[in-house]
Protein backbone atom coordinates (compact mmCIF):
# COMPACT_ATOMS: atom_id res chain seq x y z
CA UNK A 1 0.00 0.00 0.00
CA UNK A 2 3.05 1.94 0.40
CA UNK A 3 2.84 2.47 -3.80
CA UNK A 4 0.81 6.19 -4.00
CA UNK A 5 3.81 7.62 -1.70
CA UNK A 6 6.42 5.32 -3.29
CA UNK A 7 4.70 6.91 -6.70
CA UNK A 8 5.29 10.34 -5.23
CA UNK A 9 8.65 10.45 -4.39
CA UNK A 10 9.40 8.11 -7.48
CA UNK A 11 7.74 11.32 -9.43
CA UNK A 12 9.58 13.90 -7.59
CA UNK A 13 12.91 12.08 -8.27
CA UNK A 14 12.08 11.48 -11.91
CA UNK A 15 11.16 15.73 -12.25
CA UNK A 16 14.59 16.39 -10.43
CA UNK A 17 16.43 14.07 -13.09
CA UNK A 18 14.83 15.20 -16.33
CA UNK A 19 15.72 18.79 -14.75
CA UNK A 20 19.45 18.27 -14.67
CA UNK A 21 19.44 16.33 -17.62
CA UNK A 22 17.63 19.33 -19.59
CA UNK A 23 21.16 20.89 -19.29
CA UNK A 24 22.61 18.53 -21.26
CA UNK A 25 20.37 17.89 -23.51
CA UNK A 26 21.70 20.37 -26.51
CA UNK A 27 24.94 19.54 -26.19
CA UNK A 28 26.00 22.95 -25.62
CA UNK A 29 27.62 22.45 -22.13
CA UNK A 30 30.34 19.47 -23.91
CA UNK A 31 30.92 22.11 -26.82
CA UNK A 32 31.97 25.23 -24.20
CA UNK A 33 34.26 21.98 -22.43
CA UNK A 34 35.35 20.93 -25.58
CA UNK A 35 36.46 25.16 -26.25
CA UNK A 36 38.01 25.29 -22.70
CA UNK A 37 39.84 21.94 -22.95
CA UNK A 38 41.12 22.92 -26.91
CA UNK A 39 42.42 26.36 -25.02
CA UNK A 40 44.06 24.19 -22.21
CA UNK A 41 45.94 22.15 -24.87
CA UNK A 42 46.90 25.23 -27.15
CA UNK A 43 48.21 26.86 -23.64
CA UNK A 44 50.47 23.15 -23.13
CA UNK A 45 51.66 22.84 -26.73
CA UNK A 46 52.76 26.76 -26.44
CA UNK A 47 54.73 25.46 -23.03
CA UNK A 48 56.39 22.66 -24.69
CA UNK A 49 57.99 24.48 -27.64
CA UNK A 50 59.35 27.40 -25.75
CA UNK A 51 63.04 26.60 -24.10
CA UNK A 52 63.13 24.99 -21.03
CA UNK A 53 64.24 27.54 -18.16
CA UNK A 54 63.34 30.64 -20.13
CA UNK A 55 62.13 33.72 -18.85
CA UNK A 56 59.82 33.70 -21.20
CA UNK A 57 58.79 30.56 -20.25
CA UNK A 58 57.92 31.32 -16.42
CA UNK A 59 55.75 33.98 -17.96
CA UNK A 60 53.72 32.66 -19.99
CA UNK A 61 53.36 29.05 -17.38
CA UNK A 62 51.03 32.19 -15.06
CA UNK A 63 48.57 32.33 -17.96
CA UNK A 64 47.22 29.07 -16.85
CA UNK A 65 45.26 29.90 -13.61
CA UNK A 66 44.01 33.03 -15.90
CA UNK A 67 43.08 30.82 -18.59
CA UNK A 68 41.32 28.25 -16.61
CA UNK A 69 39.12 30.69 -14.66
CA UNK A 70 38.90 33.12 -17.09
CA UNK A 71 37.68 30.61 -19.90
CA UNK A 72 35.25 28.87 -17.45
CA UNK A 73 33.64 32.43 -16.65
CA UNK A 74 34.16 33.31 -20.74
CA UNK A 75 32.39 29.94 -21.66
CA UNK A 76 29.74 30.15 -19.06
CA UNK A 77 28.58 33.10 -20.86
CA UNK A 78 28.87 32.21 -24.04
CA UNK A 79 27.14 29.09 -23.37
CA UNK A 80 24.59 30.39 -21.76
CA UNK A 81 23.70 32.82 -24.74
CA UNK A 82 23.92 29.49 -27.24
CA UNK A 83 20.94 28.43 -24.46
CA UNK A 84 19.01 31.65 -24.62
CA UNK A 85 19.38 31.65 -29.21
CA UNK A 86 18.67 28.22 -29.53
CA UNK A 87 17.55 25.60 -26.47
CA UNK A 88 14.71 28.08 -24.67
CA UNK A 89 12.93 29.30 -28.16
CA UNK A 90 11.94 25.89 -28.65
CA UNK A 91 11.94 23.38 -25.55
CA UNK A 92 11.82 25.89 -22.77
CA UNK A 93 13.57 27.97 -20.11
CA UNK A 94 14.13 26.64 -16.17
CA UNK A 95 16.13 28.46 -13.80
CA UNK A 96 17.96 26.22 -11.50
CA UNK A 97 17.54 26.09 -7.73
CA UNK A 98 20.92 27.96 -5.94
CA UNK A 99 20.91 24.76 -3.78
CA UNK A 100 22.02 22.37 -6.55
CA UNK A 101 24.51 24.91 -7.97
CA UNK A 102 25.88 24.74 -4.46
CA UNK A 103 26.44 21.07 -4.40
CA UNK A 104 28.03 21.55 -7.86
CA UNK A 105 30.39 23.86 -6.34
CA UNK A 106 31.30 21.63 -4.07
CA UNK A 107 32.20 18.87 -6.24
CA UNK A 108 33.80 20.82 -8.34
CA UNK A 109 36.04 21.80 -5.88
CA UNK A 110 36.82 18.62 -4.57
CA UNK A 111 37.59 17.28 -7.84
CA UNK A 112 39.42 20.44 -8.80
CA UNK A 113 41.21 20.04 -5.11
CA UNK A 114 41.82 16.41 -5.58
CA UNK A 115 43.33 17.15 -9.24
CA UNK A 116 45.74 19.66 -7.55
CA UNK A 117 46.49 17.69 -4.68
CA UNK A 118 47.48 14.47 -6.66
CA UNK A 119 49.50 16.62 -9.49
CA UNK A 120 51.73 18.60 -6.77
CA UNK A 121 52.19 14.88 -5.31
CA UNK A 122 53.33 14.05 -8.33
CA UNK A 123 55.48 17.08 -9.03
CA UNK A 124 57.43 16.64 -5.49
CA UNK A 125 57.91 12.63 -5.87
CA UNK A 126 60.20 12.38 -8.61
CA UNK A 127 60.53 14.09 -12.10
CA UNK A 128 60.29 11.47 -13.87
CA UNK A 129 56.84 10.83 -12.57
CA UNK A 130 55.64 13.93 -13.99
CA UNK A 131 55.07 11.89 -17.31
CA UNK A 132 52.25 10.65 -15.33
CA UNK A 133 50.10 14.06 -14.72
CA UNK A 134 47.99 13.24 -18.03
CA UNK A 135 46.58 10.17 -16.66
CA UNK A 136 46.55 11.22 -13.26
CA UNK A 137 44.13 14.49 -15.35
CA UNK A 138 42.10 11.61 -17.37
CA UNK A 139 41.11 9.40 -14.20
CA UNK A 140 39.73 12.31 -12.52
CA UNK A 141 37.70 13.74 -15.26
CA UNK A 142 36.77 10.44 -15.85
CA UNK A 143 35.44 9.83 -12.35
CA UNK A 144 33.83 13.58 -12.84
CA UNK A 145 32.00 12.03 -16.12
CA UNK A 146 31.12 8.77 -14.66
CA UNK A 147 29.57 10.52 -11.37
CA UNK A 148 27.80 12.57 -13.74
CA UNK A 149 26.40 9.66 -16.12
CA UNK A 150 25.17 7.63 -13.41
CA UNK A 151 23.39 10.91 -11.25
CA UNK A 152 21.78 11.58 -14.67
CA UNK A 153 21.82 7.99 -16.53
CA UNK A 154 23.19 9.75 -19.56
CA UNK A 155 24.58 7.05 -21.49
CA UNK A 156 27.11 9.16 -23.63
CA UNK A 157 28.72 10.35 -20.58
CA UNK A 158 30.08 6.92 -19.62
CA UNK A 159 32.09 7.04 -22.90
CA UNK A 160 33.44 10.31 -22.60
CA UNK A 161 34.43 8.90 -18.80
CA UNK A 162 35.78 5.68 -20.17
CA UNK A 163 37.66 7.72 -23.45
CA UNK A 164 38.90 10.43 -20.79
CA UNK A 165 40.98 7.92 -19.12
CA UNK A 166 42.19 5.70 -21.79
CA UNK A 167 43.13 9.03 -23.06
CA UNK A 168 45.45 9.93 -20.28
CA UNK A 169 47.00 6.77 -19.73
CA UNK A 170 48.03 6.88 -23.37
CA UNK A 171 49.23 10.26 -23.47
CA UNK A 172 51.46 9.26 -20.41
CA UNK A 173 52.43 6.24 -21.91
CA UNK A 174 52.88 6.95 -25.70
CA UNK A 175 54.57 10.52 -24.67
CA UNK A 176 56.71 11.17 -21.86
CA UNK A 177 57.37 14.58 -21.69
CA UNK A 178 54.60 16.15 -19.63
CA UNK A 179 54.00 19.32 -21.31
CA UNK A 180 53.00 17.59 -24.75
CA UNK A 181 51.63 14.44 -22.98
CA UNK A 182 49.13 17.48 -21.71
CA UNK A 183 48.62 18.86 -24.73
CA UNK A 184 47.98 15.48 -26.31
CA UNK A 185 45.28 14.44 -23.44
CA UNK A 186 43.76 18.37 -23.80
CA UNK A 187 43.64 17.82 -27.45
CA UNK A 188 42.02 14.50 -27.48
CA UNK A 189 39.91 15.40 -25.21
CA UNK A 190 38.70 17.91 -26.67
CA UNK A 191 37.90 16.67 -30.18
CA UNK A 192 35.69 13.84 -27.83
CA UNK A 193 34.15 16.81 -26.18
CA UNK A 194 33.17 18.75 -29.56
CA UNK A 195 32.44 15.68 -31.56
CA UNK A 196 30.31 14.11 -28.35
CA UNK A 197 28.27 18.17 -28.00
CA UNK A 198 28.03 18.46 -31.66
CA UNK A 199 26.49 15.58 -32.19
CA UNK A 200 24.05 16.22 -29.69
CA UNK A 201 23.09 19.25 -30.75
CA UNK A 202 22.45 17.89 -34.29
CA UNK A 203 20.21 15.58 -32.97
CA UNK A 204 18.63 18.39 -30.75
CA UNK A 205 17.46 20.61 -33.02
CA UNK A 206 16.49 17.95 -35.51
CA UNK A 207 13.95 16.48 -33.00
CA UNK A 208 12.89 20.16 -32.09
CA UNK A 209 11.58 23.06 -33.40
CA UNK A 210 11.44 27.19 -32.03
CA UNK A 211 7.92 26.79 -30.49
CA UNK A 212 6.49 30.26 -29.80
CA UNK A 213 3.58 30.52 -26.92
CA UNK A 214 0.11 31.22 -28.21
CA UNK B 1 -6.48 -0.18 17.69
CA UNK B 2 -5.48 1.82 14.33
CA UNK B 3 -6.63 5.49 13.45
CA UNK B 4 -9.80 5.65 10.56
CA UNK B 5 -8.03 6.53 7.32
CA UNK B 6 -11.02 9.95 7.21
CA UNK B 7 -7.25 12.16 6.89
CA UNK B 8 -7.67 11.67 3.52
CA UNK B 9 -10.80 13.44 3.21
CA UNK B 10 -8.61 16.25 4.75
CA UNK B 11 -5.91 16.40 1.36
CA UNK B 12 -5.68 19.79 -0.60
CA UNK B 13 -7.79 19.35 -3.25
CA UNK B 14 -5.75 21.82 -5.17
CA UNK B 15 -2.68 19.57 -5.15
CA UNK B 16 -4.74 16.46 -5.44
CA UNK B 17 -5.60 16.81 -9.22
CA UNK B 18 -2.70 15.07 -11.07
CA UNK B 19 -2.31 17.62 -13.27
CA UNK B 20 -1.82 19.73 -10.58
CA UNK B 21 0.50 17.45 -8.59
CA UNK B 22 2.80 17.04 -11.32
CA UNK B 23 2.98 20.71 -12.10
CA UNK B 24 3.94 21.43 -8.61
CA UNK B 25 6.52 18.63 -8.11
CA UNK B 26 8.40 20.18 -11.30
CA UNK B 27 8.24 22.89 -10.01
CA UNK B 28 9.55 22.30 -6.78
CA UNK B 29 12.96 21.41 -8.17
CA UNK B 30 13.36 24.78 -9.97
CA UNK B 31 14.04 28.21 -9.35
CA UNK B 32 11.34 29.29 -12.18
CA UNK B 33 10.66 27.80 -15.37
CA UNK B 34 8.89 29.39 -18.61
CA UNK B 35 5.46 28.14 -20.55
CA UNK B 36 7.02 26.25 -23.08
CA UNK B 37 9.17 23.73 -20.32
CA UNK B 38 6.25 23.10 -18.16
CA UNK B 39 3.67 22.52 -21.60
CA UNK B 40 7.16 19.81 -22.66
CA UNK B 41 7.26 18.33 -19.25
CA UNK B 42 3.63 17.95 -18.07
CA UNK B 43 2.49 16.69 -21.67
CA UNK B 44 -1.01 19.04 -21.28
CA UNK B 45 -2.37 21.09 -24.01
CA UNK B 46 -2.05 24.84 -24.03
CA UNK B 47 -5.51 25.87 -22.48
CA UNK B 48 -5.05 23.18 -19.73
CA UNK B 49 -2.14 23.95 -19.12
CA UNK B 50 -3.04 27.92 -18.48
CA UNK B 51 -6.01 26.73 -16.64
CA UNK B 52 -3.77 24.42 -14.19
CA UNK B 53 -1.64 26.95 -13.62
CA UNK B 54 -4.60 29.54 -12.60
CA UNK B 55 -5.83 27.86 -10.20
CA UNK B 56 -2.57 27.35 -8.42
CA UNK B 57 -1.90 30.61 -8.68
CA UNK B 58 -5.38 31.69 -7.87
CA UNK B 59 -4.30 29.44 -4.59
CA UNK B 60 -1.43 31.33 -3.93
CA UNK B 61 0.99 28.22 -4.78
CA UNK B 62 2.56 29.40 -8.13
CA UNK B 63 3.79 32.99 -9.21
CA UNK B 64 3.17 33.99 -12.88
CA UNK B 65 4.92 36.55 -14.48
CA UNK B 66 3.75 37.80 -17.95
CA UNK B 67 6.63 39.19 -20.12
CA UNK B 68 8.34 39.62 -23.56
CA UNK B 69 11.48 38.39 -24.96
CA UNK B 70 11.85 40.50 -27.70
CA UNK B 71 8.75 40.54 -29.24
CA UNK B 72 8.30 36.99 -28.38
CA UNK B 73 5.99 36.43 -24.93
CA UNK B 74 7.33 34.90 -22.13
CA UNK B 75 5.55 33.40 -19.28
CA UNK B 76 7.60 32.36 -15.73
CA UNK B 77 6.72 30.26 -13.46
CA UNK B 78 7.38 29.79 -9.93
CA UNK B 79 6.83 27.66 -7.05
CA UNK B 80 5.78 30.37 -3.63
CA UNK B 81 6.27 28.93 -0.09
CA UNK B 82 3.03 28.44 0.32
CA UNK B 83 3.10 26.23 -2.34
CA UNK B 84 5.71 24.33 -0.69
CA UNK B 85 4.40 24.15 2.57
CA UNK B 86 1.13 23.04 0.86
CA UNK B 87 3.01 19.97 -0.92
CA UNK B 88 4.62 18.87 2.48
CA UNK B 89 1.79 19.12 3.94
CA UNK B 90 -0.10 17.13 1.13
CA UNK B 91 2.53 14.11 1.30
CA UNK B 92 2.64 14.11 4.99
CA UNK B 93 -1.40 13.66 4.62
CA UNK B 94 -0.88 10.99 2.16
CA UNK B 95 1.64 9.74 4.38
CA UNK B 96 -0.42 9.12 7.25
CA UNK B 97 -3.36 8.15 5.52
CA UNK B 98 -1.59 4.88 3.42
CA UNK B 99 -0.15 4.04 6.70
CA UNK B 100 -3.40 3.96 8.62
CA UNK B 101 -4.73 1.38 5.87
CA UNK B 102 -4.43 -1.98 7.34
CA UNK B 103 -2.02 -4.40 5.84
CA UNK B 104 -3.57 -7.47 3.85
CA UNK B 105 -2.06 -9.52 6.30
CA UNK B 106 -3.96 -7.56 9.26
CA UNK B 107 -6.97 -8.39 7.29
CA UNK B 108 -6.59 -11.85 6.93
CA UNK B 109 -6.28 -11.92 10.56
CA UNK B 110 -9.72 -9.85 11.27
Amino acid sequence: MDKMNDTLDQQVRQSKQRAMQYWYEDGFSEIMLGILFLLIALFFGVMARLPADSGWRAAFALLLPVLIVGGVYGLRWGGRRLKERYTYPRTGYVAYRRRQTKSRRALRAVAGGAMGALVGILFAASPASQAWIPAVQGILVGGLFFYLAMRLELARFYGLALLSVLLGVASSLLIGAPNWGNAAYYGAMSASFLGSGLWTLRVYLRHTTSAQEG
Amino acid sequence: MTKPPHSIIDVDRVIHEPARLLLLTVLLLLEEADFTYLLRETGLTKGNLSSHLSKLEAAGYVEIEKTYKGKVPLTLCRITEAGRTAFEQYRRTLDAFVSSLPTEKTVGED
